[in-house]
């Protein structure tokens, strides 16, 4: 049933939609943002392996552990320019040693892809060999997932 | 193009400018939230979240209980944001997290009828005023309680689509249903509302 001009529910629709947002919505926005800041997402993680490869870092046979909330964040942070972004990452773990990382990237349209991927593989392996220390074994593999004519950043 | 390992040019690169979030498109926000940016997921927050907390207001009608559907809403948007995906578009999916909240909180409450005897009264009031401001705010409270009468399926098809400007295709995955499905809530609920709002004419 469509709405007349004059009708009522017309008007007290256009009354509403007219309406100020609410000032309890700054309590409520402040509220969300520290108990986000407080919420610690579920995550996996990585063992660290000394530069003779051993997981062992003492005697005692203590190990380092990392966080992916720690890697991931670091990674899309060193990724990232005005050529490039993280699109997504995934890690491969075999037990909870890294085996590989997949970085998926949006690029510069007009930017040479093949450079933008050589880039990447060096930064994302330098991040993981300052995290999780030096693995021959370790694979990582980059993806150019999509383009885009803006900042890729913000894209 | 796949890289896999081997030699390659050790480059850092170092951003050009300070990232800023305030014109970067859902995408990039929702995609940096998932890597753990609370910056990013902040800027959802303040982008939605004014939409999100009036469309939960006209849902639960009371405002200590929207501020907990939309509280709880975008907490839950902030643990699962990794399994969004694009199918749907990022205001959609956290419509359809406060919906969830919204319908949730009405299920436990007790039913709380808006009876003919009290609309009436407001009715009245309104017809003896000549100010048409005050008839409007009349009006908008009048709305409200017919609002509130509705099955809470037809009222968030016709808040999303009348109040919060949704396409249909896009109400239809606030709801989580099928647009033919979404088209029938909503004709159901200008049917529903224009009868309540006859008085008025």
């Amino acid at each position: 049933m469509a709405m007349t001009p004059g009708d009522p529910l017309e008007r007290a629709t256009a009354e509403m939609r007219d309406e100020a947002s609410s000032a309890a919505w700054l309590d409520v926005s402040e509220t969300v943002k520290r108990r986000v800041s407080g919420i610690v997402r579920p995550a996996a993680s990585l063992v660290a392996v000394t530069d003779d490869g051993s997981t062992r870092w003492a005697d005692d046979g203590s190990r380092v552990l990392v966080s992916e909330r720690v890697l991931l964040p670091r990674l899309r942070r060193s990724v990232a320019s005005d050529q490039r972004a993280v699109d997504d990452v995934r890690v491969r773990r075999d037990g909870d040693r890294c085996v590989a990382v997949e970085v998926d990237l949006v690029c510069a349209y007009g930017s040479d892809l093949a450079a933008q991927g050589d880039d990447v593989h060096a930064v994302v392996s330098d991040e993981l060999r300052d995290l999780l220390g030096p693995d021959p074994e370790r694979d990582v593999v980059v993806r150019v997932v999509d383009v885009t004519d803006r900042d890729p950043r913000d894209d | 193009m796949v890289r896999g390992p081997g030699p390659g040019p050790t480059l850092r690169v170092f951003r050009a400018k300070e990232e800023t979030v305030s014109d970067r498109s859902d995408r990039a926000l929702a995609r940096d939230a998932a890597l753990g940016d609370q910056e990013a997921f902040g800027e959802i927050v303040d982008r939605y979240g004014p939409d999100m907390f009036r469309f939960a207001r006209r849902m639960v009608g009371d405002e200590h209980d929207a501020r907990d559907v939309v509280q709880e809403a975008l907490v839950s948007a902030w643990r699962n944001i990794g399994s969004f995906e694009a199918r749907s578009t990022l205001r959609t999916w956290l419509y359809r997290l406060v919906n969830r909240r919204a319908v949730d909180l009405q299920r436990r409450r007790r039913p709380t009828p808006i009876d003919d005897v009290s609309l009436q009264g407001v009715l009245d009031r309104a017809l003896d005023d000549p100010e048409r401001d005050a008839i409007d705010g009349e009006l908008v409270r009048a709305l409200e309680a017919a609002l509130e009468e509705l099955p809470p399926s037809q009222r968030a098809a016709w808040l999303l689509r009348e109040i919060e400007g949704l396409s249909y295709d896009e109400v239809a995955a606030s709801l989580g249903v099928s647009p033919d499905s979404a088209r029938g809530h909503l004709a159901r609920a200008r049917k529903n509302l224009a009868e309540r709002m006859s008085p008025w004419r």
